[in-house]
């Protein structure tokens, strides 16, 4: 049976609206950029996300799937998709009984959890769970999926202390408080490692726990995190088999016993005047430094990536504390230590070592010309996102150029160079690339539309066919959440991480053979089943 | 009455220049910006940032009371607007004003930028926005400094508002709001730059306005404001009308074919350097032509050392406060009804004259 049913004369809808989709799924972002505010910025995704939807209803779950879609990109996705039941809407790409029958959706959204899980973070997928909420969703496939991610999760216990909060939130709107009420009863019949249950209580454990439990957690380790998270249990209810909720109430009463206790939560424990430290540790602000200084220092629980970014805060702080550079992840977090401080020999190594790892495999091509815009629009607008754009552009250029064999780089700062002298300094003595990248969020500094000129009369003088991307780290909510570009000649790329470029070359590609590009997705999703 | 003209006006000040010693001109569509820059001992950075001040109107309308809660004296931004989300009436400068360090200046000829609402600014109101009136309201502000009538500007704001199709109430607010974005956007095409004390702004190639601040630091604080919501207002205009953009660049390569064995990267760089020299002549000569201009100086107030003075020519009007014969802030715009090329044309014979030798036998 043909997988794919998308007809010729529906191809060309099919790919403007995946060429699109990606340049938006791989750029978007909710937050503040130097030109639009947050409000615009979702709008303007979640109204794309719906453009997908009407074209067809497999597009989004696609996009959202590839390596290199936005964690917000992708949240709004799933919501979408739990906001109705997997049957609704046209399906105009995938045959419907492969899509139903054969479990396309499910194994779909299941890879598409984990793609924003591993990729993006769990405070993305709670925050997701916060939205359904928010959107008051609550069906059968929403919670499966939530309690079958938590139920398994290899770190719940750490997890259950960190987002304690924010758990309890969705388990309520999920669950619903008599359930919860309930299960929280069945949790007090826990004798040691035994659990007595009438009829009863045996179909509720089973209809709301062990039905979703497919790994080492089992039901009685469920209750006992529940009892946790629900504020319902003792000190005493947990042995060394629950290390970190010993250490949890251990810091109830001295906060500076419970190292691998996050440090948010033992600040957040000691400022309740309640905490017997409240007192001595702080009360007055002189205490509070003190004791957040020793929280730091002592704090086992704090990733390399959490430490770069606390950098600035430790130096006010006066906190000693060494960084393992070599271990930071986060190119953002380096970069943004860098800008604020100073660029030190490590992190500019760390920064070289990241690259590398990131670098794209397979790369399209072998010698690529860049060009970076250092601008002052390029340093972003709000405090939590100054500096984003660029580190991402400079970033992504570094990137680049390990993925490639050849490579030139040249950078457009201040006000008195621009991208148009930029370009004719790259070409200078008619180098040849195999492709030119332009790293900019579009605005010139020199009159709109020069840069577009420039290459306009290149092309015309070499009959040059060169292709030329321009990779822009802002996502403009004016353009829809499409890239701003500086000439028409230029395909245009959003990116919020380097990962995301080869998918989107793809999508440039994919104007050649969208029907190739669809057929290998969908082998991709039966080869999963 | 005395007079000056703009060389006195702007001393010690000079074009931000790249590092061929050209102008750099920023440009979007057709409007350019000069920054004007100067050294550190002109640098007067004692006033408080002039968007920290809170105000009252609890005089009565059109009598602004501007508070200056900071350890420093501050001088208002020239024509600023206060608008609040609370229903009371958003008011406006029609002039900059020295307020005197934790301290309170009262201005009576401000007025109201809200006809149809009534209510008074309250000193705490924690939704007031500080910005600027538009460009295109300057120059009638200018023209009633002193005048004690809320309603002077409500006309002008009327006709300025069905003009860029905000509607036709006479508020400011409205233009703000039906603008916001397209603002936005237009600010991000221009840069800040370092050190930068003051703009130029043209037109057409014409110059439209200049502004000169105390120091680098109040420039970088009115930046925005003064980029996006004063002269935001001339690329909103110029988009309503369907201004087409210049292809300069184009232009030039057409005029001027790429010779037999020139590399393209010269020859482009050629065009590039003739589009941006050729930007850069024009705006040079303007500058040029605007030093003919005199202006005529007339006390506005005199107190705590500060002088106000609103000065005026023919094409142009504007304002300088001042302490002991130093300029802190000079503001000027060009009339609306003042067709520049007749300053050129006034400027060459003007040149033609001094260049004149004397009557001899």
């Amino acid at each position: 049976m043909e997988k794919l049913i998308v007809s010729n004369t529906q191809l060309p809808e099919i790919r403007d609206a995946l060429i699109k989709g990606i340049e938006i799924s791989s750029g978007a972002k909710s937050s503040a950029t130097h030109y639009h505010k947050r409000e615009d910025q979702i709008q303007a995704v979640k109204q794309a996300v719906q453009n997908l939807y009407t074209t067809s209803k497999e597009l989004p779950l696609l996009l959202a799937h590839q390596k290199g879609a936005t964690g917000f990109f992708i949240q709004e996705v799933i919501l979408n998709e739990l906001k109705g039941t997997s049957k609704g809407g046209s399906l105009n790409i995938v045959n419907p009984a492969e899509w139903h029958d054969n479990n396309f959706s499910n194994i779909l959204l299941n890879s598409v959890i984990e793609n924003l899980d591993e990729n993006n973070g769990i405070t993305y997928l709670l925050r997701l769970y916060q939205n359904v909420k928010k959107e008051k969703i609550n069906n059968r496939r929403t919670r499966r999926l939530f309690f079958t991610y938590l139920y398994n999760h290899s770190n719940l216990e750490f997890v259950s202390i960190k987002y304690r909060n924010k758990i309890k939130e969705i388990l309520t709107h999920l669950y619903g408080v008599k359930t919860i009420s309930s299960l929280l009863k069945t949790a007090d019949n826990i004798n040691g490692e035994t659990l007595a249950l009438d009829g009863e209580e045996a179909k509720g454990i089973q209809s709301n726990i062990d039905k979703y439990l497919n790994g080492e957690n089992n039901s009685i380790k469920i209750l006992k995190v529940l009892k946790f998270v629900f504020k319902k249990a003792k000190a005493e209810d947990y042995g060394t088999d629950f290390p970190l909720y010993q250490q949890y109430f251990a810091a109830r009463e001295d906060i500076f016993s419970a190292s691998n206790i996050p440090e948010e939560v033992l600040l957040g424990l000691i400022s309740s005047k309640d905490h017997p430290q409240y007192n001595d540790h702080w009360s007055a602000k002189e205490q509070r430094e003190k004791t957040m200084k020793k929280v730091r220092e002592s704090n086992k629980t704090t990733t390399a990536n959490q430490a770069m970014r606390q950098t600035k805060k430790n130096k006010a702080l006066n906190v000693e504390r060494e960084v393992d550079v070599k271990k930071v992840t986060d190119f953002i977090a380096l970069y943004k230590t860098g800008y604020e401080d100073r660029f030190t020999d490590e992190i500019n190594e760390a920064i070289e070592t990241l690259a590398e790892k990131r670098k794209i495999d397979n790369f399209y091509y072998n010698k690529i010309g860049v060009i970076v815009d250092e601008s002052e629009s390029m340093t972003g607008h709000s405090v939590e996102s100054k500096n984003t754009p660029r580190a991402i552009a400079s970033f992504t250029s570094k990137v680049l150029e390990k993925s490639a064999t050849d490579s030139k780089v040249i950078k457009s700062t201040g006000v008195s160079t621009d991208i148009a002298s930029s370009f004719i300094d790259l070409i200078e003595n008619d180098d040849q690339y195999d492709a030119i990248f332009i790293l900019s969020d579009g605005y010139e500094n020199s009159y709109d539309g020069l840069t577009g000129e420039v290459i306009d009369k290149w092309k015309e003088l070499t009959g040059n066919q060169t292709p030329i991307y321009q990779l822009s780290p802002i996502t403009g909510s004016e353009m829809k959440a499409k890239v701003r570009n500086l000439s028409d000649k230029v395909s245009t790329i959003a990116i919020a991480k380097p990962e995301s470029v080869q998918l989107q070359m793809t999508a440039k590609l994919l104007e050649q053979d969208t029907k190739k590009w669809l057929e290998l997705q969908v082998e991709q999703i039966a080869e999963q089943n | 009455m005395t007079k000056i003209d703009v060389q006195e006006l702007l001393k010690g000040m000079r074009p931000l220049k790249d590092e061929s010693g050209n102008i750099i001109v920023q440009s979007i569509n057709n409007m350019q910006i000069v920054c004007l820059t100067t050294d550190d001992e002109y640098n007067i950075d004692k006033f408080a940032n002039p968007l920290s001040v809170s105000v009252d109107t609890r005089r009565g309308y059109g009598h602004l009371t501007v508070h200056n809660e900071e350890n420093k004296p501050a001088i208002t931004l020239p024509q600023a607007a206060y608008l609040t989300k609370q229903r009371v009436q958003d008011h406006a400068m029609t002039k900059a004003g020295y307020v005197p360090s934790s301290n309170a200046r009262d201005f009576d000829d401000s007025c109201c930028v809200e006809s149809s609402q009534a209510g008074q600014i309250s000193k705490n109101d924690s939704t007031l926005k500080r910005t600027i009136l538009p460009y295109y309201l300057k120059e009638t502000a200018l023209s009633v400094v002193g005048k004690d009538d809320m309603g002077k500007l409500w006309n002008s704001i009327g006709s300025f508002n069905s003009s860029i199709s905000a509607g036709t109430r006479q508020h400011i607010a409205d233009y703000y709001d039906k603008h916001d974005k397209k603002l936005e956007q237009f600010i991000a095409h221009f840069e800040k730059p370092k050190r930068c004390i003051g703009t130029i702004v043209l037109v057409d190639g014409e110059i439209v306005a200049i502004d000169k601040f105390p120091s680098f630091t109040y420039a970088d604080q009115v930046w925005d404001t003064l980029i996006r919501d004063c002269y935001g207002s001339i690329a909103i205009t110029q988009e309503i009308k369907n201004v087409d953009k210049d292809k300069k660049f184009t232009q030039f390569a057409d005029q001027n074919k790429k010779k037999t064995g020139e590399s393209t990267s010269d020859y482009l760089r050629k065009i590039l350097g003739k589009t941006k020299k050729s930007i850069e002549g024009d705006v040079r000569e303007r500058i040029e032509d605007i030093f003919e201009v005199e202006f005529t100086k007339k006390l506005d107030n005199s107190k705590d050392g500060y002088k106000s003075e609103v000065i005026e020519s023919e094409g142009y009007i504007g304002q300088v406060i001042s302490e002991s014969g130093y300029n802190h802030l000079v503001s000027i715009v060009k009339r609306s009804a003042f067709d520049a090329k007749r300053l050129r044309k006034a400027s060459e014979m003007k040149k033609k004259a001094r260049s004149q030798d004397r009557f001899s036998l």
